[in-house]
């Protein structure tokens, strides 16, 4: 059976899909110091995508599968507009992590914190790269 | 007969209930009086004085310094929405007097960057308690202090 947890855990794995992909398809647009914030970043999120489907095997869940393609809200054609897609993935991806608190207790809660705090983190550091205001929300994830 | 007994004491508990119900609502009831429904302190109490002292350095920042308020005085403001967040969270009127911290601070430091770094400092310490809190926290306050935890690591972030 699947718990409320496993469902949110099943959630921010497909956020991790989308996040992994849309830095896969942004990075070939960005330049000098935004090129290494987006491969760290991207690594961060292979690695939150592996935990994920370790964990979820472990609780007898399918992991579901990343999609071949994702839909991107507008064009990625320059620095700018990848930087923005970035921010906002980060965004979404903090939102589901959490989504995964209130759920989970433990180490599963604390993979969640650590997982948002390290999207709010990524977003602030995108937007400071973009030069875009604000550069922080009052809390992170909270749509 | 043991039907009658069952509508009859029904009967009872609603016009029990529907007593209570009315009592509530006659009674205005001052919305500080909810704190005495709590036996003890809210654990989240602590947070919000260190909360409040913090927010409350970035203002003194701010006066010693007023040419970063472009830097600062957002990140001040998330502070004081988080003040009023958990204030609410604990149920203490948010426009009331603030829980102050017992020791003070002490004078802001002369230099512009040692101050910004004196935040820094602060601010992970701060990640570190909200953190702590969200995960001995309940269901319901997890994702309030998650946010909390984020927002101070972001302005790690970019005041380094």
């Amino acid at each position: 059976m699947t718990t409320p947890a496993d469902e949110r855990l099943v959630a921010a794995l497909q956020a991790e899909h989308a996040a992994i992909y849309a830095y896969g398809t942004a990075g070939a647009k960005l330049d000098g110091g935004t090129v290494g914030l987006a491969r760290n970043a991207e690594s961060a999120h292979r690695a939150r995508r592996d935990d994920l489907v370790v964990r979820l095997s472990g609780a007898g869940v399918t992991p579901p599968p990343a999609a071949p393609a994702y839909a991107l809200p507008f064009p990625v054609t320059d620095r700018a507009s990848a930087l923005k897609l970035l921010a906002m993935v980060e965004d979404r991806t903090a939102a589901q992590w959490r989504l995964a608190l209130p759920p989970t207790s433990g180490e599963v809660r604390k993979l969640a914190v650590d997982a948002l705090v390290d999207c709010a983190t990524r977003g602030a550091a995108l937007r400071q790269a973009a030069g875009t205001t604000p550069l922080t929300s009052a809390f992170p994830g909270k749509v | 007969m043991v039907f009658t007994v069952r509508v009859s004491s029904r009967r009872a508990v609603l016009a029990a209930a529907a007593g209570v119900v009315a009592t509530l609502a006659a009674c205005d009831v001052p919305k500080r009086s909810a704190a005495t429904w709590h036996p003890a302190p809210d654990v989240l109490l602590p947070l919000l004085t260190r909360t409040v002292a913090l927010r409350d350095r970035y203002a003194e920042v701010l006066t010693a310094f007023p040419a970063l308020q472009d830097r600062l005085g957002p990140l001040k403001d998330d502070h004081a929405a988080h003040v009023v967040a958990l204030a609410r969270e604990i149920g203490i009127d948010e426009h009331g007097p603030m829980p102050a911290a017992s020791a003070s601070a002490g004078p802001v430091v002369q230099d512009q960057a040692a101050a910004i770094k004196e935040l820094v400092g602060l601010e992970k310490t701060g990640q570190d308690d909200a953190t702590g809190a969200c995960l001995a926290a309940p269901s319901y306050r997890a994702a309030l202090l998650g946010s909390i935890a984020a927002c101070r690591a972001a302005h790690v972030e970019i005041l380094t």
